[in-house]
């Protein structure tokens, strides 16, 4: 029998307090997709940095075609034909795509001086095989998100590796390019690589690979090979073992729409360049979801809700009186909080602890008698919210920045329950979230609504729309184009895609202004 | 899509363009003008030579502190190392050349003896603290603000230590003032070194697989260190060449001074810093050019001449370059933005 | 850790190294000291009246010396003559610990360089005398002491139909003595009409200095006023401006330049002597020749400092009873003189005497003596004797409420006599000598004493003379 193109053998790695890797055995043939999955920190990303590489594994051993390697930094997986694309950007924003195609495997004329004009060539050739044309010259912070990520894929690419791993590439594809990116991933393994796929899109996973090994607390629990029959539910059940294994969330009752007090309105809302005419009642004890692409305006329309941005025309109304907000803090005045997409850079202050991220909000309601901060108070709240949320910290003193993206998102959304805000803005609830703490969330949002809590979310994820939303509007370069009720044969995942899709060949010209 | 509508653009920004990419060199010119214009004797040899060779002092300075800020970090020592890297150097000679009869100082204070000895410990004293300093905040992984400022007071301290305080006379020392006042074509040659050192440095960084490192190093350093480059070493490297043009710069100073004293450089790193600044390279690394640097030093120093040719008082003088600094920050900033 | 360890060992080694080459290196200059002074016969004067008289001090000491010194005025001598006699005074060997420290620390050396001698036109200032004017940049209110010496008359100077371009180059637009002194020079130039001034400040930086320097050679200016911070960077660009046939008078401190076309200083020796005539006069008066005193000093090496603790300690030395306790050495930081006052409190119990070298140097011993309650803790309840130099409002208030008991002042207000000089040369109206000596001022106690046959000031005598902003 032939050897495996890479075996690896009971690999263990500890990071300060966490055993990441419990003893992981796995093997590549060649001519093979293998899909890693599993939940955050289940050990998918350090297993492949060991390989790539970027740090050694505590103990285990290596195996490439049979040769027992250590593979002791990333220039020598490269000698070993291991490329990789990271899950977190690896580009050098002001240097050209050239020269971070190229950073570190530089090609040079008599050793010294660089050969700009064949790098040139090779990179262009790369970018062709992936079918992509970008202007290598281009500084690489000029690019869009696709683009980046092509570079990113081109990189890896550049020395034909025979082994290709993929963490997360298809985040910031559309479904064309995700299409067009699994044919030259099948291509590449009909020609015998070995290619390691990484992904949360299940969906995906199923369709791309030959097989796909999950991956939970550390360790790989099993291997399922696709077929026509294996749902993700299944997938989901290996992942979570017995830990969860319940259906997702679906939308608790629809309020009835007779007498409810309307908290937001907004009148032919508008700011140029990015959102239009845009009209809605928000209701007391309703969330009301949107869908939309990237680019379609969403982000910046929540934006102006808060006064982060201010709108150039229309009018808001909030519980009847009329506002426009200037800073954040008149939003947040006005009962209005946001739960931002990029919460490590928006949301949080990564270096305080959790009961001062919990509190930072409200501290003017945190005071004693002597008008300074009431840290009793303080504790007793943050303690309040880190149970009622289940916030799984060791302590509420423990820094966020050691929590795991699906807590620190919880603790994004106590900071503002704490601050008893009436409208709650939340923009992609769940982004890299894993299964499990996302369920939590959907039900933290849903008993928030029976609270009398009135919620706008925004995600890409129509699914997750689907499940907690009373109803869904539809938008599409910078326009409400449709609304769909919960309870009506429009309220499901086809429909609403193919709204957007549709819509988007109409607007492509919008959209194309955005990105630029 | 995106390109065509940047192409399209494209067509009526040229000139605004023009002037947003040569911003520097068209201050430079604006300044000639206006220092043509205030003062006959601006283009006199000796006011430009004067310039050349601050020029070149505070050239140096910036130079070594830009390739330290491209790799994210700062370097705050360097103003220090341009007394501490003579003083030390001959302290050093001294007792080396002591040790084979030859007493390099005279009359308490006076170097007699030793320039080429004492000026290749010099280079290599300032080269190896600029490496320490690198070693120190790559292995320890402490802020180079915080090692470096702490070089800072290390350096001067034993500055004071080693000279007690006194300065040192070179006007008995043969040859000791020729790269201070040599003239080569009716130009400096410290300003020619200063030149020859920034050209190398500039092609280095532009042909070299050199710049690649440097530039990925504080770029995104994630990226340079998965991409298998040893960002530390570069960083040390980085640090030394600091080092190391501080050391060259502080030869230009005392020879044009006939001196060295504990206090001599001392508040360059700041200056050093704003110049890099002004030229564009940023404090977030991997941004920025060295020629921008070199043609800011100009920059400086002749805006620094013209206020000093009219007779403006050191109180307007510390605004203007206030307003400078601020400025071309605030200038890139935005050119970066729109473009 | 254990990484970081082994770094912090390497760069203490790194650090100790030098620091023993830097020993090695440090004790030369004291050596070449030594040479200088092997020399302990009486230098001639070349006043003869005075070299007698040190011929029949020089083997005086104790109760025999005081009695010569009280003598003085007997003998004929003026009060200016007595502070001269003081000034030019030989070391004495009867205090063995003073004559060690003061051929140790190279005093001899110091105090030879210092241009001595007479005024110019034998100029003696008197009490009162001067010009009361605003300062053109502090906009404080100023009394030049010395307007009348070198006198030049107001209006257009030398060619009237010529206008003379004058360069200024000093440092400190940021501080109060250094701006005064600018004061006092844009004055002198602000009274002739044809007179154009530049005044540069290199902001403590000797490169800016010099490109200042280089920029008033390149306009080619008629001649330039300087304050040299420190001697050997400022010599290269004199010579420079020298070479170019542009005049340069120096004033307060001296350049490096040997060649330098003149020069005034202040009078450090005066300051130190009369701290000196101070101490042993009011020790007589208390009946007890035995005293201990501490010396808290401005930075080793500084001219100031050397020059006044050479000129005190040589009236000392003549006392066999004076015991010096230590020197503490700050740079020019009322901070730091603080804490070496406060270590000196506590490392002695018996202080008689604080002499400081500086303007922070008495204040602050004074804070730290009054915060330690010691105030009144000599012998017999006596209160400790405070020496102050050089003459800031402050000081010269703690005179008047009897907190110090002697200030010999020091003032900026002299670069007028400079610019006079200059203009002088710059004009061919007059010869100048290289070494303008300014006049000697008397020291300043509460209540105008007669020291030694030399009449004392007054606080309010002097007051106006003071420099800097009014006291609020």
């Amino acid at each position: 029998m032939q050897e495996p193109l890479l075996l690896l053998k009971n690999i263990h790695k500890q990071f300060p307090g966490v055993k990441a890797l419990k003893g992981v055995n796995f093997s590549l043939e060649k001519g093979k997709i293998v899909s890693l999955v599993g939940t955050n920190g289940a050990g998918k990303s350090t297993l492949s940095n060991i390989i790539a590489g970027i740090y050694p594994p505590d103990a285990g051993e290596i195996f490439i075609e049979g040769r027992n390697v250590t593979i002791s930094d990333p220039k020598i997986a490269e000698q070993l034909g291991v490329g990789i694309v990271h899950q977190e950007p690896t580009l050098v924003p002001n240097m050209t795509v050239v020269e971070n195609i190229f950073l570190n495997k530089e090609i040079t004329k008599n050793r010294i001086v660089l050969d700009l004009k064949k790098m040139k060539q090779e990179s262009e050739k790369v970018l062709e095989f992936l079918g992509f044309q970008i202007d290598v010259d281009k500084k690489v912070e000029a690019l869009t998100l696709v683009e980046k990520e092509i570079v990113e894929i081109a990189k890896a690419m550049l020395l034909k590796p025979r082994i290709l791993i993929l963490d997360e590439v298809t985040a910031p594809l559309n479904k064309d390019e995700v299409d067009h990116l699994f044919k030259i991933i099948k291509d590449l393994r009909n020609n015998g690589m070995g290619i390691i796929f990484i992904g949360h899109k299940l969906q995906e996973i199923i369709e791309i690979s030959d097989s796909i090994m999950v991956f939970r607390d550390g360790k790989n629990v099993g291997e399922l090979i696709p077929s026509e029959n294996l749902s993700e539910k299944e997938v989901i059940a290996l992942m979570l073992g017995s830990i969860l294994n319940e259906d997702l969330v679906t939308g608790a009752k629809v309020p009835d729409s007779g007498q409810r007090q309307e908290v937001l309105k907004l009148a032919g809302l508008s700011k140029q360049k990015l959102f239009e005419d845009i009209n809605f009642t928000l209701h007391k004890g309703e969330i009301v979801g949107f869908a939309g692409l990237k680019g379609s305006g969403i982000t910046e329309l929540f934006q102006s809700l808060q006064g982060i941005i201010t709108f150039d025309s229309g009018e808001m109304y909030v519980k009847g009186k009329r506002v426009k907000f200037k800073h954040p803090k008149d939003g947040i005045e006005a009962g209005i909080g946001m739960v931002t997409n990029d919460r490590q850079r928006e949301g949080l202050a990564l270096t305080l602890d959790v009961k001062d991220n919990i509190a930072v909000s409200s501290l003017n309601y945190l005071r004693n008698k002597f008008r300074t901060l009431n840290t009793k108070l303080l504790k007793d709240n943050a303690g309040k919210y880190v149970q009622a949320l289940s916030i799984k910290t060791p302590s509420i003193n423990q820094f966020v920045q050691n929590l795991s993206g699906g807590n620190q998102q919880k603790i994004v959304i106590a900071k503002w329950l704490l601050r008893n805000l009436d409208i709650i803005l939340v923009d992609e609830p769940t982004r890299g979230v894993d299964v499990k703490a996302k369920n939590e969330i959907y039900k933290l949002l849903i008993n928030e609504k029976n609270n009398g809590k009135s919620l706008l979310v925004a995600s890409p994820e129509t699914r997750e729309l689907l499940s907690i939303c009373d109803r869904i509007l539809i938008i599409s370069g910078g326009k409400i184009i449709s609304e769909v009720y919960r309870n009506t044969k429009e309220f499901n995942e086809e429909d609403i895609l193919n709204t957007i899709h549709s819509s988007q060949r109409h607007c492509t010209t919008a959209r194309a202004v955005f990105q630029g | 899509m995106a390109s065509e509508s940047s192409s399209i653009n494209g067509g009526f920004i040229v000139p605004a363009k023009f002037i947003k990419n040569n911003m520097l060199i068209i201050i430079l010119l604006l300044e000639l003008i206006m220092g043509v214009i205030l003062s006959p004797v601006f283009l006199g040899n000796t006011n430009v030579q004067s310039i050349l060779i601050n020029t070149a002092i505070f050239g140096l300075l910036a130079v070594g502190q830009s390739l330290v800020m491209l790799v994210k970090e700062i370097d705050l020592s360097v103003g220090a190392m341009m007394a501490f890297s003579p003083i030390a150097a001959i302290a050093l000679a001294k007792k080396i050349l002591s040790a084979s009869g030859t007493e390099i100082i005279m009359g308490s204070n006076y170097v007699v003896d030793g320039l080429f000895i004492i000026v290749v410990l010099v280079l290599l004293v300032s080269a190896l603290i600029g490496m320490l300093n690198g070693i120190i905040i790559v292995k320890a992984k402490v802020p180079s603000l915080i090692v470096t400022l702490g070089m800072l007071y290390v350096l001067s301290g034993m500055s004071y230590i080693l000279s007690g305080g006194y300065s040192l006379y070179l006007t008995n020392l043969k040859g000791a003032k020729s790269l201070g006042s040599s003239i080569f074509a009716g130009i400096p040659v410290n300003f020619i070194l200063f030149l020859a050192v920034g050209v190398l440095v500039i092609l280095v960084l532009k042909y070299t697989k050199v710049g690649n490192r440097i530039y990925s190093t504080g770029g995104n350093e994630k990226a340079a260190i998965y991409s298998g480059i040893n960002t530390d070493f570069w960083k040390v490297m980085a640090f030394g060449i600091s080092g190391l043009s501080a050391g060259i710069a502080a030869l230009i100073y005392s020879s044009r001074l006939q001196s060295v004293e504990t206090i001599q450089g001392s508040g360059y790193e700041l200056i050093s810093i704003a110049i890099a600044v002004i030229g564009g390279i940023t404090l977030e690394g991997g941004r920025g050019k060295i020629s921008g640097a070199i043609i800011a030093s100009a920059i400086l120093c002749i805006m620094l001449n013209i206020l000093s040719l009219v007779g403006l008082i050191a109180w307007y003088k510390t605004i203007i370059i206030g307003l400078i600094i601020i400025g071309a920050a605030s200038q890139h900033a935005f050119s970066r933005k729109t473009s | 850790m254990r990484k970081v360890s082994k770094l912090l060992y390497v760069l203490l080694i790194v650090v100790m190294v030098f620091t023993v080459v830097g020993c090695g290196g440090d004790k030369e200059p004291a050596k070449t000291g030594d040479n200088q002074t092997n020399t302990e016969q009486p230098a001639a004067t070349g006043n003869e009246k005075l070299d007698a008289l040190y011929a029949e001090v020089a083997g005086l000491q104790g109760e025999d010396a005081l009695k010569f010194f009280k003598g003085l005025k007997d003998k004929g001598l003026s009060d200016a003559e007595i502070l001269q006699f003081f000034i030019d005074l030989p070391l004495s060997q009867a205090n063995e610990q003073i004559a060690k420290l003061y051929k140790d620390e190279g005093f001899e050396m110091y105090s030879k360089s210092y241009p001595k001698g007479e005024t110019y036109n034998d100029f003696q200032w008197s009490k009162g005398s001067g010009t009361k004017i605003t300062g053109p940049y502090s906009k404080n209110d100023l009394k030049l002491p010395f307007t009348d010496y070198v006198a030049l008359p107001e209006g257009p100077v030398g060619d009237a139909n010529k206008n003379y371009k004058l360069g200024v180059v000093f440092h400190g637009f940021s501080h109060p003595w250094l701006i005064n002194w600018a004061d006092a020079a844009k004055w002198e130039a602000d009274k002739h009409a044809n007179v154009e001034l530049n005044v540069q400040d290199a902001e403590f930086d000797n490169n800016k200095w010099a490109s200042i320097m280089d920029s008033f050679i390149a306009q080619k200016v008629d001649g330039i006023l300087v304050w040299p911070m420190v001697e050997a960077p400022t010599g290269p660009p004199v010579d420079r401006a020298l070479e170019a046939g542009i005049p340069v008078v120096s004033v307060d401190r001296t350049s490096g330049s040997q060649a330098i076309t003149s020069r005034i200083t202040g009078n450090f020796p005066a300051n130190g002597a009369q701290a000196g005539m101070y101490a042993i006069w009011k020790l007589a008066q208390e009946g007890d020749l035995n005293a201990k005193a501490v010396m808290l000093r401005k930075p080793l090496g500084s001219t100031a400092d050397a020059v006044r603790t050479g000129h005190f300690l040589k009236v000392l030395s003549y006392f066999p009873g004076i015991e010096i306790l230590k020197s503490y050495h700050d740079t020019d930081n009322r901070e730091e003189a603080f804490t070496n006052a406060q270590s000196a409190l506590q490392a002695y119990p018996e202080i008689d005497i604080f002499f400081g070298t500086g303007d922070h140097e008495a204040l602050a011993a004074l804070e730290a003596t009054k915060m330690a309650n010691r105030m009144d803790s000599r012998k017999d309840g006596k209160k400790i004797m405070f020496l102050s130099i050089d003459d800031s409002k402050e000081a010269i208030t703690q005179v008047k409420d009897g907190l110090f008991e002697v200030n010999t002042p020091y003032t900026p207000l002299i670069s007028d006599i400079g610019m006079r000089v200059l203009l002088n040369i710059v004009t061919d109206s007059a010869e100048m000598p290289q070494d303008v000596i300014t006049p000697n001022i008397p020291m300043v106690t509460q209540e105008g004493d007669v020291i030694f046959g030399m009449q004392t000031q007054t606080p309010d005598q002097w007051y106006e003379y003071t420099f800097g902003p009014a006291l609020k």
